[in-house]
């Protein structure tokens, strides 16, 4: 494997894995809690479930860059010049570490907000609006990601 | 924009005519009561209310308790959608006053359902003792043995016990001994061994048995055999069950009662907060007096309904005065309704600002738009939330929020359409495609940005110039956005064809930047003020730097829109290389519902997530912030049962 080719490859990696690290762990946070209140109340199977999704959303922004570094090298035959697998290495870095850190962070306050549910349901959108507050940086990242991969060419 | 204006209610009337005139107004659901100022609880009176509170709290209590019984015979099984709303009874206004007009049989039902379930828990104690005693006799079942013979004979002692090992180590010690004896293994329980030794009488049997570790223990019986006993109680088990499952079947056949005591529930609960209401009232030795807000424009009614008692009364509107705190309720043209339910779950506006629901209408929709960004997601949006409306019985509220959602969902369609994305697909040539042209949704976003906080700028100058201060809103908002349009034509003029006047704009912004800081110092007199004053203009420019920044939080509608795009892409794309291979369809659809599903499930929660935080941080930012109390009419309120129609006042 050319040098190049394995740089690009860990770009992606890095993408998918870290963002998919932390959404599982952010949603396993916020679900464990959400599984506690069901137990009390099986009605709020529904609004729990909703903000215990929220912290998955890290790991659909690094897979989707992810994907697009692959359409990217799939469509091209050949290894990959150094240059461009070092691009590619350094796109997947915004949106794997942040979404890594944010999705867990995420996962606390979504956990959080289960709480409004367990004990304040018709306040729950604000919980919603609070674990939304987190995600803010993940979408950043996600921009600069994306735009560090349009700088891409080969 | 509007906050309904109140007026301040009096009413005056007998003491003994209270209850009558409360009724009414909770009836007609248009009065919030004040809580009397001065502390004139007369202590009959509270007494009074307590006693009165007692029984109905009794009845409440006794109607819960049927109700829970029903819960425990005949579950409800909320579906989805009730996980959300909660489950209602609904029933038309004549079943209601049907129900409530034989509201005397409650008690009687109450108490059968009582007895039927008291003797149901009966029998399952009795089965449980049961279930306790087979479980205990289980290891003995194959002793067949009877309780007679235990004693042994003349000549043969009977031993029964456990042993944590083979028995036959225990008959070993014994032939060592010389002990003539025979055992037999009866079974093994929680990894000990029950066993039976015959051994002879006056040898050191049962002493030996008792060094090696044998445990003497025996079934709990008084006669006959253990598999005897056995077999009366498994008769028994059934005898319960059949008798169990028949007082079960009598319940749920009962639990179709449970509309008539959800009903109940729902009247005595409205029993209880007019005889608590009554706590709000000032009452005399002959009269009563009671403060309320009522809507201005609905004063004519309360008027009209509380002279239809034909009570002696003496009933009077005033102007709400300085200083009161006015409860808030909200109004606007229908279109824009649905939006306030995202100011209320903000704040309700103070009585001194403007409601925001229509500011925000059109900037919602459009950010929700373009953070959903596909025709296809927008419409099954609206179509979902247009079918729970007309199969679900909802309140106002959920009314409210769907009614939000449909009109979120078609500004999904209409952005949908404009960058030609239907479910990811493009079936025709849009404006530009999201994927291959993010620059631009990336300045659209920014865009709409900027628009909205100007707009929030500008209606903060509208609210100073209604507060009378027009000083303010030209110093301080409309030097403000001059200074900011100035900083965006220097900078950003270049893109747009007006690169040659850069250095005009440059000092058309220094001139609004020192504007500014002379704003803040108009109306010092002394210089010290006026040098005081400069400071806190140059922070009045650092300002600039957050509101850059709230303009480029708008970037996130660009990233939702960006990634759903490219999710649905890569679905479809899936769909693609499916399709060919044999049985690929079936795959290929599956992959098309499941893979969409998600990706429109996450997003529409993306959508309302980052769309009404860009409302209520980014735009809330620049002119409102809330904090008044919503208006909380005294009326009838229910909780279990949700009526068709509300009964024509």
């Amino acid at each position: 494997m050319a040098l190049g080719t394995l740089y690009a490859f860990l770009g992606v990696a890095i993408a998918v894995l870290l963002s998919g690290i932390g959404s599982a762990l952010g949603v396993s946070i916020a679900g464990r809690v959400a599984a506690g209140v069901v137990t009390e109340d099986p009605k709020k199977f529904g609004q729990t479930l909703v903000l215990t999704a929220l912290p998955g959303t890290q790991g659909i922004y690094g897979f989707v860059i992810g994907m697009l570094m692959v359409f990217k090298f799939a469509a091209v035959p050949g290894p990959i010049s150094l240059e461009a697998g070092f691009r590619f290495l350094v796109t997947g870095l915004p949106i794997g570490v942040v979404g890594l850190l944010s999705a867990i962070y995420q996962g606390k306050v979504a956990a959080a907000g289960v709480g409004i549910v367990a004990k304040r349901p018709e306040e729950a959108a604000k919980g919603i609006v609070y674990a939304g507050l987190v995600e803010t940086y993940a979408i950043l990242a996600f921009i600069i990601s994306f735009f560090l991969y349009n700088t891409i060419t080969l | 924009m509007a906050i309904v204006p109140m007026k301040r209610l009096e009413l005056y009337g007998l003491a003994e005519h209270k209850s009558s005139f409360l009724s009414e107004l909770q009836r007609l659901g248009l009065v919030e009561l004040i809580e009397p100022t001065t502390e004139e609880k007369r202590l009959e009176t509270e007494e009074e209310i307590a006693a009165k509170l007692r029984q109905i709290e009794e009845r409440l209590g006794e109607i819960t308790r049927v109700l829970a019984v029903f819960e425990r015979f005949a579950p409800q099984k909320p579906n989805f959608v009730e996980q959300f709303s909660g489950i209602k009874t609904v029933l038309t206004w004549e079943e209601q006053q049907n129900y409530l007009a034989k509201r005397d049989e409650a008690k009687a039902l109450a108490d059968q359902i009582f007895t039927i379930e008291q003797a149901y828990s009966l029998l399952e104690q009795e089965k449980a003792k049961a279930e306790r005693e087979i479980k205990a006799l289980q290891p003995w079942a194959k002793l067949d043995l009877p309780v007679e013979a235990w004693r042994g004979s003349r000549r043969i002692a009977v031993f029964l016990g456990s042993y944590d090992r083979d028995p036959q180590l225990l008959s070993q010690a014994l032939a060592e001994e010389e002990i003539a004896h025979c055992y037999q293994e009866i079974g093994e329980h929680e990894s000990r061994i029950y066993a039976v030794f015959f051994c002879w009488r006056e040898t050191r049997a049962a002493e030996i048995l008792r060094e090696k570790g044998f445990v003497p223990a025996w079934p709990e019986l008084t006669t006959g055999t253990v598999g005897e006993r056995l077999a009366a109680l498994n008769e028994k088990m059934e005898q319960l069950a059949a008798e169990m499952a028949k007082h079960a079947a009598t319940l749920m056949e009962l639990a179709a009662e449970r509309p008539f005591f959800q009903t109940l529930y729902d009247y005595w609960h409205n029993q209880k907060r007019q005889v608590e209401a009554q706590r709000q009232l000032l009452v005399g030795k002959a009269v009563f007096g009671l403060h309320g807000w009522v809507p201005a424009a609905q004063a004519a009614r309360v008027e009209k309904v509380i002279s239809a008692l034909k009570l002696p009364h003496c009933l009077r509107f005033s102007e709400p005065q300085a200083g009161e705190e006015i409860p808030i309720l909200l109004k606007n043209k229908k279109l824009v309704t649905p939006f306030e339910r995202l100011v209320e779950s903000f704040s309700y506006p103070r009585q001194d600002e403007v409601d925001p629901s229509a500011a925000i209408a059109p900037f919602y929709f459009l950010c929700y738009g373009m953070a959903l960004g596909d025709a296809g997601y927008g419409a099954l949006l609206a179509l979902i939330c247009a079918a729970l409306m007309a199969k679900i019985t909802m309140g106002p509220g959920g009314r409210k929020m769907a009614k939000l959602f449909i009109l979120s969902g078609l500004g999904a369609v209409f952005f949908g359409l404009i960058t030609s994305s239907i479910f990811g697909y493009s079936f025709f040539n849009g404006a530009f495609n999201v994927v291959e042209n993010p620059q631009l949704l990336l300045v659209l976003s920014l865009g709409l940005g900027l628009v909205q906080l100007y707009v929030g700028t500008i209606i903060s100058a509208w609210i100073c110039i209604k507060n009378g201060d027009v000083a303010e809103a030209v110093w301080g908002k409309g030097v403000w956005l001059l200074f900011l349009t100035g900083i965006l034509l220097m900078v950003g003029g270049s893109y747009i064809g007006l690169g040659a006047y850069t250095e005009q704009f440059k000092y058309g912004t220094l001139i609004a930047a020192l504007l500014l800081i002379a704003g803040n110092a108009r109306g010092k007199r002394r210089l010290v003020e006026i040098l005081k004053a400069i400071p806190a203009g140059l922070l009045d420019i650092y300002g600039s730097v957050s509101f850059f920044s709230d303009v480029l939080s708008y970037s996130r509608l660009m990233a939702l829109g960006l990634s759903g795009a490219v999710m649905a892409s890569i679905i479809n794309l899936f769909v693609e290389m499916l399709w060919g291979a044999p049985l690929g369809w079936l795959f290929a659809v599956l992959i098309f519902v499941i893979g969409h599903g998600l990706n429109f499930g996450l997003n529409l929660l993306g959508a309302y997530v980052h769309a009404s935080r860009l409302q209520y941080l980014e735009f809330f930012g620049t002119f409102f912030t809330g904090g008044g109390r919503p208006f909380a009419p005294f009326k009838l309120e229910n909780i279990n049962i949700f009526l068709k129609k509300e009964r024509e006042v």
